[in-house]
């Protein structure tokens, strides 16, 4: 009897055993790294999203640092707001522990994608049609890599080169740096490989915004062409000016005859997903988050009101010529010169580039005309958030002259546009063989482009025949600011061409409009922001003090190590 | 199973089948009487029993050979008895149970007796706490448990359960710092554990050391409260019923400036910022002579939305008892506390009720059954449901009252003349509300539903045949978990603008003429559901051998937790964090004692956690543990006055499986990422992230505890001393290392590699003495924790006062406030934040390179938690009456002021802002100067010591018991066998260094600075026995 009890309770004792199963030890609703890289994967879907990763962590301008354009760090534009993170760059600069535009942790992060992509991919056994693109993957891949590595070198100069190495925890993480040569090196090695199996131009409509072999020319011409830039070729090493000049006329002979060529109009470059300028561009969605975050305060579409964070300086309006192509200064308006530049009504005769880059007051935009002046709608005084200089950025945004509310546009950021390579290929050129023809020529299809007035010989377009290399040089340089202003070049281009300090550490000036009646007067003001730069240090970017620490092979860049 | 079902029915009916019987006849007494209600019983028949009468009288007829009785009653030492004479009337005199010695102490998976205990355990009896006007029982713990920390963060109706850590925390991890809590061998969570009924306990235990919390093995490392509910003794059947009626009020309350004086800063700190006045000396002059109320209106709010007293109400009924054959416990309760806002409906049949509320009702049924001689049933099937109300609305009404930005006094008059709601026409914020008055009146409710069942089955089996003292149990018991959402809202009121100059109406933005219709959105919103079934079976050994006493335990265990969760606002189910959970174990205790003199103890428990892979499921936690009872040598005996002198100490290892977030550490998995565009079109294509790296290795944290202590009972008893020093050092706490180089691209996983240690003593002091009608005694308790983090893998940081290494966990780091900045030179001279001026705060540069900014944080202050606590009860017995009292202090934490609470036109400007820094106040000024710019240089925003209370403190009354037991004369005519009246209190009296900000002492630091304030309670309650 006493042991019937005891077989009925080990019974149940057993039965609970058996019942109480774990419901599953494994996260089998998650994407796991066998299923990612699952060789039965034969249209490699899994992977080709794994890549799309790494194309979305390609660099994107626009309002990227605290809601400010890189470019509100030149002399180009200042934030709107005060205390500005970016700010932060021209008022005392980054240090190794606060730098607005940190991007060690994330090129790596990218870096780590494109190796296990690298690593992984080729496991995966794709059908017989998709072969070739897998090669594709294979090569935007390591193109991808390369990009990234030249985002850390041009900021910090050289940086440790891991290869195809995933980093694992049992690694010792403690790399020293590569030098400067080492990494443009790479980046031209891996530009070099890559552009074999890249696709060639031009792509199909579909196949837009992939990169193309036109993409690898670009960035290893551009990565010469920043090894030999003053900055990083200080005994102005003229083979390195070579380098990049054959690099910058291969992609130029190359991207002419595959479909390259300047678009007729300058707005539809920033507009149109697909256009014959763009190179590659980081390609977003249709948005109007650029219209809303930089057209002028006064302009409310729907309920939201504009936010016109960035504030153009009258030096960049400035640096823009008249219509027929010649330095304000050098076209003033007379009644033999009808056409010429008047302070009393200055953006009147300017290059079309003008209204296409900055607001200014009495551009018409959403049904009225944009008001600067002191007391205007868009510059209303007070403590609201508004222009510092009387301009608003201009640039990427749609054609919204008309209407009374922004719709969707493309706002694909360009990362390398055909206008580029030619300024580049000008800027090389003129370094190695002075102001020749070929100089000449580019330069004047750009005006051309712009809607400069041809004007006649030996002045085409407003650019003298026989000009200094010095002159020619200057010329360039400021084609290339207004050209591609915004656009993320300038900051590094100051840099490069280590002016920095000469540009820095004057003050910025901004206009300063009264209205009475309907006339305008227009007193150029200059402006009470911090506009410094601290030589040599700034030229690099300090290492990140977390990653100094950590590391005792990492050593920090020039005039960092004694300062905070 | 037919036996089984037999032995039920045997029982049912209770049939006496004696057939070679001897009966006996007797009464059984007390010092003072008779006692009904005891417990005779043959003592080799268990099952033949019976109860004591009404003159304490019984007969038993006798069945077994060896004609033994056992007599039991509550409060009465056991007594056995051998019939010699069957014939003789028996008077049996029971010896009153001395306070002490013979105690039971409820320890994990059992009992252990006080005198042979070697863990560091704090027993609570529910008694003490039964009357106490909380709806939480975690609240009343503090103070009277030590080793119990806890802090009330908030009062709100059915939220308001204190945090509450034993012997502090000592986990980087927040969610691995919570003690386990058991209630009968179920493991609850924090918040099922607050919806417990009082009623239906019967103790708590605080097991604290690694002797006592060993065999919960690897979730023991945080303590455990272990609760026990109440069981049916023997006796007839007793109905107790208990009522009890509060008003609540807050703790503290808010004062707000008028709104001339408002006015009047505002337009100061325009002026310091160089801005025009908002306000003219007109307007100025109507808030003084308040001669203009809707134009410039003038409103306290904070006493306009919210009541004074609150009502709170609690009643319990229960029906215990048994005969040796059945005994049960059976209880409801009903609770229902009512919020503090004031009733705005006016009767429209369109306003729902809103008030903040919470509704629980419980019940309980407990039940043993003794199926055999050998064989025990217990059959426990409680339940609980609850209802939480708020108003539905954005922002809760108390954090509006709170902002200037909302809602200063002068926003709107609180209602038009013609009794239309107005908007806040002169608040701050561009999208001027409409009016909080008939936001609560006519937006609706939120509602969470909450039902638990639980059901706990138990067989026990005496194996003595095998050998004496052996049993065998096996159990299953059930916890299931529900709660689901309902709102009824509508999310805009009309409002209007009354313009008293042209007596206009202007209609609010919102465009509203008429009420929007009510929408109703209904679970599944924001839902848990939770389901816990655990198994346990157990052996259990007890046998003395002469000198030797030993006892025994071997206990395997099963936890399946199975959790789902629906969150309306993503639409899917949070299933990493849910996903089901495992953990099983064995455990072995092993006990000797040499005439209770030497004690010895074994515990260790060999368990594992589906959270972990490999070799990592599973580990051993041992400890062992000794005592050394010097009153008991022979050495000893003379010494009249020592009742019991005990030294003890143990030592062993605890885990702590706990881990945040996802379940899934040891994996790495990838996750779906931001789409990408390619093509002439905007065409989106989906990507696949790398997520954190994950880590097999992983394993629960350790804690290595050390505890030595001393019991002592002085005075036959009188006096009794318990002190405790314990040192913990939890090692391999999870935790995402700080120190790897970010080029390996990619998130960390957890590492067991975080080091912490606590240490500290705590104990009690008790006095009790008993003089005639006259009781009297006292009880102090002291906790004391300190932890400091020994490693966690920091990244060294640019100086050493920025490490967290070496600090308390939670330690805050800010600016060192050297006072105000006095003059425009001062401010040049000295680094400074920009826009700082004359009457800022002046921060101290600490590396001294000329700049303010976060390489100058210092720590600041200690950690939130207290790390001292005190509590003193007192209790006065005489005749009828009774009184207890307890007061509870904490020490030795800081808190940290936000700028919702005190932020000039942010928050609204309370008095301490009338302190502020002016030219001419220069040298007296409390606080700095008045500016309009929220973020400015002095802003809370910049966390410094100078809003922070770094030494805080707080003493409260914490609660206090009058109690009249009514004489049993005049019950008598009633048929009620006992009466007690008494009046209680909750949080009476508060004495903190706070008072400039008007917080409550216990709510979060740093917190938003609006949350349902703790309240006090005045009750009365009637208890009546049947």
């Amino acid at each position: 009897m006493m042991t019937r009890h005891i077989y009925t309770i080990l019974i149940l004792m057993a039965f609970t055993y058996t019942s109480c199963q774990k419901l599953e030890d494994w996260p089998m609703e998650l994407i796991t790294e066998e299923y990612l890289w699952d060789e039965k994967d034969s249209l490699g879907t899994n992977a080709s999203y794994f890549l799309n990763t790494i194309y979305g962590e390609m660099p994107t301008g626009f309002n990227r640092i605290g809601g400010n354009l890189l470019c509100a760090a030149t002399d180009d534009a200042v934030p709107s707001a005060d205390n500005a993170t970016v700010s932060r760059i021209t008022n005392g600069g980054y240090s190794p522990i606060n730098n607005p535009d940190d991007s060690w942790s994330a090129n790596y992060a990218s870096i780590r994608k494109c190796n296990l992509f690298l690593q992984n991919f080729p496991r995966i056994t794709l059908k017989q049609d998709l072969r070739q693109e897998g090669v594709y993957w294979m090569a935007e891949a390591r193109f991808l890599r390369a990009l990234f590595y030249f985002e850390l070198v041009k900021r910090y100069g050289g940086v440790p080169l891991l290869g195809d190495r995933v980093l694992t925890l049992d690694d010792d993480l403690r790399l020293p740096r590569n030098s400067y040569e080492e990494c443009i090196n790479y980046i031209v090695n891996e530009c070099d490989v890559a552009k074999e199996n890249l696709r060639p131009d031009p792509v199909p409509n579909g196949d837009f915004g992939r990169i193309t072999k036109m993409a690898a020319l670009t960035l290893k011409a551009k990565a010469l062409l920043y090894a030999a830039s003053p900055l990083n070729n200080p005994s102005n090493d003229k083979n390195k000016w070579r380098l990049a000049k054959d690099a910058l006329a291969e992609a130029i002979q190359y991207g002419s005859s595959s479909g390259f060529s300047l678009e007729s109009s300058f707005s539809n470059v920033f507009l149109t997903r697909k256009n014959n300028e763009i190179i590659l561009a980081y390609q977003r969605a249709v948005t109007t988050d650029l219209e809303l975050n930089n057209a002028p305060i006064g302009y409310v579409s729907g309920n939201t009101a504009s936010r016109g964070r960035t504030s153009p300086t009258q030096e960049l309006v400035d640096a823009f010529p008249t219509i027929k192509g010649l330095p304000i200064t050098d076209d003033i308006k007379s009644p033999i010169n009808p056409t010429g530049y008047d302070p009393n009504n200055p953006y009147a005769n300017r290059d079309p580039r003008l209204s296409l880059t900055v607001f200014y007051n009495g551009m018409p935009w959403l049904n009225r005309p944009v008001e600067t002046f002191d007391g205007g709608l868009d510059r209303p005084g007070g403590a609201v958030v508004q222009t510092k200089t009387g301009y608003y950025m201009r640039k990427f945004l749609g054609n919204f002259s008309s209407g009374t509310a922004y719709s969707n546009q493309t706002h694909n950021f360009p990362i390398f546009r055909y206008a580029d390579v030619l300024l580049m290929f000008v800027e090389a050129k003129n370094e190695v063989d002075g102001p020749v023809d070929s100089v000449y020529t580019y330069l004047r299809e750009i005006r051309r482009r712009a809607g400069i007035q041809q004007g006649s010989a030996p002045n085409l377009y407003g650019i003298p025949d026989g000009l200094s290399q010095d002159a020619m040089r200057e010329l360039i340089r400021n084609e290339r600011r207004i050209e591609m202003a915004f656009e993320e070049q300038r900051y590094w281009d100051l840099r490069r061409w280590k002016i920095a300090e000469q540009i820095f550490n004057k003050p910025l000036h901004g206009v300063r409009i009264s209205k009475v009646g309907s006339n305008f007067t227009y007193n150029i003001e200059t402006l009470a922001i911090p506009f410094q730069f601290i030589a040599p240090r700034m030229y690099r970017y300090p290492i990140p003090f977390s990653e100094i620490s950590k590391n005792p092979n990492l050593t920090q860049n020039e005039d960092y190590l004694t300062v905070h | 199973m037919k036996h089984l079902l037999k032995a039920i029915l045997i029982v049912c009916f209770s049939l006496p089948c004696a057939v070679y019987a001897q009966t006996i006849q007797g009464v059984v007494r007390g010092e003072d009487g008779p006692i009904v209600g005891a417990s005779v019983q043959e003592k080799d028949v268990s099952t033949n029993g019976v109860i004591t009468g009404a003159n304490g009288s019984f007969t038993l007829t006798l069945k077994g050979v060896t004609k033994t009785i056992l007599v039991t009653a509550v409060g009465y030492l056991d007594k056995e008895i051998t019939i010699n004479d069957t014939n003789a009337e028996l008077t049996i005199i029971m010896e009153q149970n001395a306070k002490g010695l013979d105690d039971v102490i409820v320890v994990g998976y059992g009992t252990t007796k006080k005198i042979t205990n070697t863990g560091a355990v704090t027993s609570v009896s529910a008694a003490d706490v039964r009357n106490i006007p909380t709806s939480n029982i975690q609240n009343t713990l503090i103070g009277r448990a030590p080793g119990f920390i806890s802090q009330q963060r908030t009062g709100q109706p059915g939220m308001s359960g204190a945090e509450f850590y034993i012997r502090g925390v000592n986990s980087l991890s927040g969610e691995s710092q919570k003690p386990l809590i058991i209630v009968d061998d179920v493991e609850y969570t924090y918040d099922q554990v607050s919806q417990l009924d009082v009623n239906e306990i019967e103790s708590f235990s605080i097991l604290k050391d690694a002797s006592t919390t060993a065999v919960y093995g690897i979730k023991g490392a945080n303590g455990v409260l272990v609760i026990t509910t109440k069981r049916g003794k023997i006796g007839k059947p007793m109905i107790n019923a208990n009522t009890e009626h509060a008003m609540q009020t807050p703790v503290t309350h808010p004062k707000f400036l008028d709104a001339y004086t408002v006015a009047q800063l505002r337009n100061e700190a325009l002026r310091n910022d160089g801005l025009p006045e908002e306000f003219t000396q007109e307007d100025l002059e109507h808030w003084r002579l308040k001669d203009d109320p809707y134009g410039h209106p003038d409103v306290d709010w904070y006493h306009e939305v919210f009541k004074k007293y609150s009502y709170q109400t609690r009643n319990t009924i229960d029906i215990s008892g048994g005969t040796p054959k059945i005994k049960y416990f059976i209880s409801a309760g009903h609770l229902f506390q009512d919020g503090y806002l004031r009733n705005f409906s006016r009767g429209d049949y369109e306003a729902p009720k809103n008030n903040y509320a919470y509704q629980r009702f419980t019940f309980r049924s407990n039940l043993d059954m003794q199926a055999t001689n050998t064989l025990k049933l217990r059959l426990d099937v409680t339940g609980r449901t609850g209802t939480t109300t708020e108003p539905h609305i954005s922002t809760s009404p108390l954090a509006t009252v709170y902002s200037y930005q909302r809602l200063p006094p002068y926003a709107a008059p609180l209602i038009n003349p013609d009794g239309s709601y107005p908007w806040a026409f002169r608040s701050r914020n561009i999208y001027w509300e409409t009016s909080l008055i008939g936001r609560l009146a006519l937006q609706g409710y939120d509602k969470t539903f909450r039902n638990e069942l639980n059901i706990l089955f138990n067989v026990e089996q005496r194996l003595d045949f095998i050998t004496k003292g052996l049993s065998v149990s096996w159990r299953v018991a059930y916890a299931g978990d529900i709660s689901y959402d309902r709102s009824l809202y509508r999310n805009n009121i009309p409002a209007f603008y009354f313009n008293p100059v042209d007596s206009s109406y202007t209609i609010h933005s919102n465009g509203l003429y008429r009420l929007e219709p009510l929408t109703l959105s209904s679970s599944p919103q924001n839902t848990i559901s939770r389901k816990t079934v655990n198994t346990l079976a157990k052996l259990n050994y007890a046998r003395s051998f002469g000198k030797h006493n030993v006892r025994g335990m071997l206990l395997y265990n099963l936890d399946n937790v199975t959790r789902g969760s629906y969150n309306s606002a993503t639409g899917v189910a949070a299933v990493q964090e849910y996903a089901p959970v495992v953990l099983q174990g064995t455990t072995l205790r092993l006990e000797y004692n040499y005439l209770q003199r030497y004690l010895l103890e074994f515990n260790g428990a060999y368990n594992g956690s589906s959270q972990f892979v490999g070799r990592h499921t599973k580990g051993f936690f041992p400890a062992i543990s000794a005592g050394w009872n010097i009153a008991e040598e022979n050495f000893f005996k003379n010494i009249t006055f020592v009742d019991m002198l005990k030294i003890r100490a143990s030592w062993g290892l605890t885990g702590s499986d706990v881990t945040a977030g996802n379940v899934y550490k040891t994996e790495q998995v990838y996750n779906p990422g931001p789409n990408y565009n390619f093509g002439e079109t905007s065409n989106n294509f989906p990507s696949i992230q790398e997520g954190t790296l994950g880590n097999l290795d992983i394993t629960w944290e350790k804690s290595r505890k050390t505890n030595v202590g001393i019991d002592a009972q002085l005075f036959n008893n009188k006096l009794s001393v318990t002190v405790d020093y314990f040192y913990d050092y939890r090692y391999d706490q999870l935790y995402v290392k700080d120190d790897v180089l970010k080029i390996i691209g990619v998130g960390l996983p957890y590492t067991n590699s975080a080091i912490t240690e606590n240490k500290g003593f705590d104990g009690q002091v008790s006095y009790y003495n008993r003089k005639d009608k006259l009781s009297y005694g006292a009880t102090f308790t002291f906790s004391r924790a300190r932890n400091k983090i020994l490693y966690q893998g920091e990244a060294t940081p640019r100086y050493p006062h920025l490490a967290r290494t070496g600090r308390p966990i939670g330690q805050a780091f800010g600016y060192h406030v050297l006072g105000f900045f006095q003059t425009q030179e001062e401010v040049d001279n000295y680094p400074h934040l920009a826009d700082a001026k004359p009457g800022d705060l002046k921060y101290e540069d600490v590396n001294g390179d000329g700049a303010i900014d976060q390489q100058d944080y210092v720590p600041i202050g200690k950690p939130n938690l207290p790390q001292t606590v005190l509590g003193t009860s007192l209790s006065f017995g005489y005749g009828n009456f009774s009184l207890n009292i307890l007061f509870q202090g904490s020490f030795d934490y800081s808190y940290r002021i936000s700028t919702n609470q005190v932020i000039p036109f942010q928050a609204n400007l309370q008095k301490v802002a009338l302190g502020r820094w002016t030219p001419e106040t220069a040298a007296t000024a409390t606080f700095p100067r008045l500016s309009s710019i929220l973020a400015g240089p002095s802003s809370p925003s910049n966390s410094s010591d100078f809003w922070m209370v770094t030494n805080a403190y707080y003493i409260r009354f914490k609660n206090i018991e009058l109690g009249y037991q009514i004489p049993k004369s005049i019950l008598r005519k009633f048929r009620i066998s006992a009466a007690r009246l008494y009046a209680s209190g909750y949080n009476l009296y508060t004495w903190a260094n706070f008072k400039l900000y008007n917080q409550d002492p216990e709510i979060q630091s740093g917190g938003s600075g609006a949350v349902y304030p703790v309240q006090k309670v005045y009750n009365i309650g009637l208890q009546i026995g049947f």
